[in-house]
């Protein structure tokens, strides 16, 4: 007989390998990609197919070429590929998308040693990159089905985020969001394929229903006093349902034990509520994740689970030895740290306070008058001005405030603070009789890049010379009053626009004629 | 951690493979001869009592060492000693051994049943067995009943948990010798003074369970405890927490914690000695895998070397893996020729090994290992600590608690060796003097 | 040390920013143009050699346990300098730096090179390690800021490259892609040097370029 083969213990093992678990993945997210080919037009498969293939080819390539161990078999490149492609809108270029591979497996993944050792999900963190990088095209999102309709104008939609934080627009019924009859990235829009998927993986046992269920429970939680369709209707948009089934639960960067995924599905939960409502970003799953993700280590070391038979003492001598994963550097025990804290805050707040004071005491009251600076910019706006004097702001219509009114001998200069997309847009608008001679915006909290772009001269230039009413279009003027909005910030370009017919209408108030 | 009595412990669910469940328990023809080894047991070794050319009979003592920590070796079979050797056992230990040719008269020694007033007589009787605790660990049962604080004692555990697939060999003890298992939980009780006994048995037993059920009913101080078939429901302090709720510390013996815990074969060879003082001189072993022609239950003499048992069971030939033991913890036979001993349970032999094909790569940090360990333990952990020798990291993790079941390297994906770097954790704090 | 290599080892092998990994803070915040870090290398520059002159020539005059606050006028004195001429000549550049213009006084690399090198060598060797060292800063600046500029930005020195073609990536102009463009030069300095700029690093320390190095005593002989 041939010789024996000899091994140590364990002689069996449960067949259920790494490749195994990236199949069911694949597996699961097929429902997802049906959804999105039935919505969003073959194209979805093509934006899939080339994240997929480049994913797959970057990790080959940077393997090969760092002399590693080839890892493209275990299938996490090709998981990673098609999370990324959900999570892209369907219009978006194919070099935009390969990009985005590149960052999620050269960057995220491999530059840190590869599958296990990335501190941050890999397509999550290249949706971030893409959708600061190229802001435009990461927000061009299409109406469902208009690929039926390739001879139609192209409209751009609004997402149901956007309009849930003030975009114009009208909100699908929960149910269509449920079904993913609404607009967005590819893979996010149908909860029900998702919620399929996730299905699949509860069975296989792939993922633990610990943290889809806390990121979700406590979503839910937390928007339920707004009523049950209100709390629907945050659940089944935008990426949460994709992001607390497929992308919180990756295993290198969620925590080990079952304690720990809860309260990292509720951290999860809570940032992505704060980030939506409050932030500037109508969507917060993905960046609510990777500043979870951040936290894994920690949580691990807090929910590490108790040896058998070990007793109490034992156990806090342990916590104070056991070192964060890789790391040689003990963490030190909660009171440590306490009494040098408090000690810091006191002596900060101190010094501030003395500070303070000091500065209440010594500050020169300033000059009413105008500076030098300030006349410049009025004069900047209306080019044949002298003499500028401040006035007294006339009453402001209902959407702007007129906050300060500059007169000189050829117009005036209206201050005008309205609500924009990111927060309050301030003006600075110049009529003269000829009309609207010079918008500039002084202070914006809009996404740059985006909203923001509402500032440049390209933009305001449009404003030049009109004298009625103004009105925003999206994509091209249809009306004479018509302004075309910057693409993409349509908010801020109907902010500017807000305030710009407010001086116009104050001006006329005032009688316009330059007084 | 694990929930009490019959809820869900960490550990992993195997495939049982009870294939054998039903197959009564035959004697295999006697070899020609046998080779006893002198170390079967945990402990010192024995020397060999013989020499070439003396003759022996069924029974006889052949084997022992002045020291307490060690079990006496017994011939089993009539014959001459052919000759004194060295051999190395499965899990590579060397051993000298006893090799006698066996005459196939089988005249046995003139076995005296033990005469027991006190408990230091019991101790002796149980020493004089040679009796090993018979679920595969073989440390010698004498010691565990000789605790030096015997008043702390109050409970037995029988484990009749069995949770290693293919074995059934302990199943069919509870079935075939339930009367062995009653009275022998009997004399333990009454000898040590203990108030309880519980059986703890895995739930895909019924019959067991049922046998065992009806015959205990005459002593109400012994419970059968039904537990879920999870691996490893019959890992010492698992089971113990199980059936009694008490934890045992790290650290500690379960004597610390009152209980004495038994192997159910033990506890029925026990009552059979008693009875007879017929020493430990065969084993009960559960033979299977899939290069098995004719798979069972079988008593075999010890020093039946593993070769003739299997080609009586037919396969042979085709194995290229022979265990003795479980999959998951059984060691791998690299000798065909090496004994059948005290310790064995089970042969297994594969034509093509269970996991054959794997190898390793990168872990996941899936979590699964520590989901898995019934010890609490963090096995991925504990393998970066032990790839960079930390030595006191291991020990901030308590790689010391790891019972050795496999279970972490049984659900890895990535195909990691964390079982076995476990045993090379504890084997350097050893020698760093721990 | 021979002179030229004074000068020498301040532009690669010792890199003040890419290798000592001083004065980070003004090579991220700065670097958002070519312009801009070319701008504050050559500032710093002029800082550098006028306060390592300086101090060399004082070198045996100012008491040991007072040079590190007699360093700081000195420096604070050439960065007002600075400032005044820029204000007067240059005042996009002036804008452009803003409050960084006034950190080059606690800029690690100033301090450093004057209280390991300026404090202890002639003052024409100061000068050639202060005109390395600013020329090393400047170049890993203008590395920095041509990157980011070209990828974040389509530009270089202000002049649009895209061809209405190609779109720039955003993100290189924001914080994180200025770490990520820093990690990357690090990466190939280090493959430049094959790895013998780390070695010297754990030698050579930012510590002992660190005000408080004297104070703290650990790193008396790294000085090289």
């Amino acid at each position: 007989m041939e010789a024996l083969i000899v091994s140590q213990s364990p002689h069996r093992h449960s067949g259920v390998t790494t490749p195994v678990i990236m199949r069911d993945v694949l597996i699961a997210l097929i429902p997802a990609l049906i959804a999105s080919v039935v919505f969003f037009g073959p194209r979805a498969l093509l934006v899939t197919a080339v994240t997929t293939a480049s994913a797959i080819f970057f990790e080959y390539a940077y393997r090969r070429l760092m002399h590693r161990q080839q890892t493209v078999g275990d299938l996490s490149a090709a998981v990673t590929g098609v999370l990324l492609a959900f999570n892209l809108p369907v219009s978006i270029p194919l070099w935009i998308a390969v990009i985005g591979s590149f960052v999620a497996i050269v960057v995220v993944k491999q530059l840190f040693g590869g599958i296990g050792k990335n501190f941050a999900n890999p397509a999550i963190t290249a949706r971030i990159v893409l959708m600061v990088s190229f802001a435009v095209h990461m927000t061009n999102w299409t109406e469902p089905f208009a690929y039926l309709h390739p001879q139609a104008e192209a409209v751009a939609s609004a997402t149901p985020l956007a309009v849930l934080a003030g975009s114009e627009g009208t909100l699908p019924s929960p149910l269509m969001l449920f079904l993913g009859n609404c607009g967005g990235c590819l893979g996010e829009t149908s909860a029900l394929a998702l919620l399929l998927g996730g299905a699949y993986l509860l069975y296989k046992r792939v993922i633990r229903p610990h943290i889809p269920l806390a990121y979700l429970g406590t979503v839910a939680l937390l928007t339920l006093p707004f009523g049950v369709e209100r709390m629907a209707t945050y659940l089944f948009s935008g990426g949460l349902a994709i992001g607390a089934i497929f992308m919180a639960t990756d295993y290198t960067t969620s925590p080990i034990t079952g304690k720990g995924k809860i309260i990292f599905g509720i951290g999860c939960g809570l940032l992505t509520v704060l980030i939506r409502q409050f932030g500037s970003y109508p969507e917060g799953v993905s960046f609510s994740i990777l500043l979870m993700n951040l936290l894994v280590p920690y949580i691990d070391i807090w929910t590490a689970p108790r040896p058998f038979g070990l007793t109490r003492d034992k156990k806090k001598k342990e916590k104070t030895k056991t070192a964060v994963e890789g790391d040689q550097t003990p963490i030190r025990p909660l009171r440590d740290v306490l009494r040098p804290t408090a000690v810091l805050c006191v002596v900060v707040v101190l010094i501030a306070g003395a500070l303070l004071a000091t500065y209440r005491v010594t500050r020169v009251e300033e000059e009413t008058g105008l500076t030098e600076a300030l006349i410049s910019e009025l004069t900047e706006l209306v080019p044949q001005g002298a003499d500028w004097e401040e006035l007294q702001p006339p009453a402001s219509p209902e959407n702007a405030t007129i906050t300060r009114c500059f007169g000189s001998s050829a117009g005036h200069v209206y201050e005008v603070v309205t609500k924009s997309y990111g927060g309050d847009l301030t003006l600075l608008v110049g009529i003269t009789p000829e009309g609207v001679s010079g918008v500039s915006v002084t202070e914006t909290s809009d996404t740059p890049g985006l909203g923001s772009k509402a500032a440049d001269e390209g933009f305001l230039s449009q404003f030049a010379g009109r004298k009625g009413e103004i009105t925003v279009a999206k994509n091209k003027a249809t009306r004479d009053s018509d302004i075309v909005a910057v693409a993409g910030a349509t908010i801020s370009s109907r902010a500017v626009t807000t305030a710009v017919n407010a001086a116009l209408a104050a001006d006329s108030e005032l009688g316009g004629d330059g007084e | 951690m694990s929930l009490l009595n019959g809820k869900r412990i960490n550990g992993v669910t195997v495939r049982h493979d009870k294939n054998t469940k039903n197959a009564v328990t035959t004697p295999i023809p006697l070899p020609q001869r046998v080779t006893i080894p002198m170390q079967q047991h945990m402990g010192v070794p024995c020397k060999p009592l013989v020499e070439v050319g003396d003759r022996v009979l069924v029974g006889q003592k052949i084997g022992d060492t002045e020291h307490l920590f060690a079990a006496p070796v017994h011939s089993s079979v009539s014959g001459e000693v052919e000759a004194l050797t060295e051999i190395v056992l499965p899990g590579g230990k060397r051993s000298q051994a006893v090799v006698i040719h066996a005459d196939g008269k089988q005249e046995e020694f003139p076995h005296k049943t033990p005469t027991i007033t006190t408990a230091q007589d019991f101790f002796t009787a149980v020493r004089r067995s040679g009796l090993v605790g018979l679920g595969g660990a073989g440390f010698p049962a004498h010691m565990k009943l000789a605790y030096k604080d015997v008043e702390r004692l109050d409970t037995l555990v029988v484990n009749a948990a069995e949770c290693e697939p293919y074995i059934t060999s302990d199943y069919r003890t509870c079935i075939e010798s339930a009367e062995d298992v009653f009275d022998g939980i009997e004399a333990v009780m009454h000898f040590l003074g203990l108030t309880h006994c519980f059986i703890g048995i895995e739930k895909n037993k019924p019959e067991a369970i049922e046998k065992l059920g009806k015959i205990c009913k005459a002593d109400s101080r012994i419970r059968v405890v039904p537990l879920p078939a999870r691996y490893p429901q019959g890992a010492e302090k698992v089971l113990i927490y199980q059936t009694t709720g008490r934890t045992v510390r790290a650290g500690s013996l379960p004597a610390d914690s009152g209980v004495m815990m038994q192997n159910v074969s033990s506890i029925a060879f026990l009552a059979d000695y008693l009875r007879r003082g017929r020493p430990l001189i065969e084993r009960f072993i559960t033979v299977d895998g899939t290069a098995v022609e004719r798979p069972g239950n079988y008593s075999v003499p010890v020093g039946t070397s593993i070769r003739e048992v299997l080609e009586y069971c037919g396969g042979f030939e085709k194995a290229t893996q022979i265990l003795s033991g479980g999959p998951m913890m059984g060691s791998a036979v690299a000798d065909p020729e090496m004994p059948v001993t005290k310790t064995c349970n089970a042969l297994l032999a594969f034509t093509e090994p269970e996991d054959f094909a794997l190898s390793a790569t990168d872990c996941i940090r899936c979590g699964r290992c520590t989901a898995a360990c019934p010890m609490g333990l963090r096995p991925g952990m504990l393998e970066d600590a032990y790839d960079k020798r930390d030595t006191a990291q291991l020990r901030a993790l308590s790689v010391t608690l790891c019972v050795g079941c496999g279970s972490c390297s049984y659900v890895c994906p990535a195909g990691r060796p964390l079982s076995q770097k476990n045993v090379l954790a504890k084997d350097l704090l050893r020698k760093e003097g721990n | 040390m021979k002179n030229r290599e004074i000068f020498l080892r301040g532009l690669l092998k010792e890199n003040p920013v890419l290798v000592m990994l001083l004065g980070t803070c003004p090579t991220l915040a700065v670097t958002t143009m070519a312009l801009n870090g070319i701008g504050m290398g050559l500032a710093t520059t002029f800082v550098l050699l006028g306060s390592n002159v300086v101090i060399s020539l004082l070198k045996r005059v100012i008491p040991k346990e007072v040079r590190l606050p007699c360093y700081i006028v000195i420096i604070a004195g050439f960065v007002t300098l600075v400032g005044f001429l820029l204000e007067r000549y240059l005042p996009a550049l002036n804008q452009a730096l803003g409050l960084f213009l006034s950190l080059i006084t606690v800029n690690c690399i100033i301090l450093g090179r004057a209280e390991m090198f300026a404090s202890k060598n002639s003052v024409g060797k100061s000068a050639l390690d202060a005109l390395g060292m600013g020329f090393g800063f400047t170049l890993a600046l203008f590395c920095m800021g041509a990157v980011r500029e070209l990828i974040g930005a389509g530009t270089i020195f202000g002049i649009d490259i895209t061809f209405g073609v190609l779109e720039p990536m955003l993100i290189f102009i924001l914080p994180a892609g200025g770490f990520f463009v820093f990690g990357c030069l690090i990466a190939l300095v280090n493959r430049l040097t094959k790895g013998r700029a780390a070695e010297r690093r754990s030698q050579a320390d930012g510590c002992a370029g660190c005000p408080a190095a004297g104070a703290c005593g650990g790193c008396e002989e790294v000085a090289k």
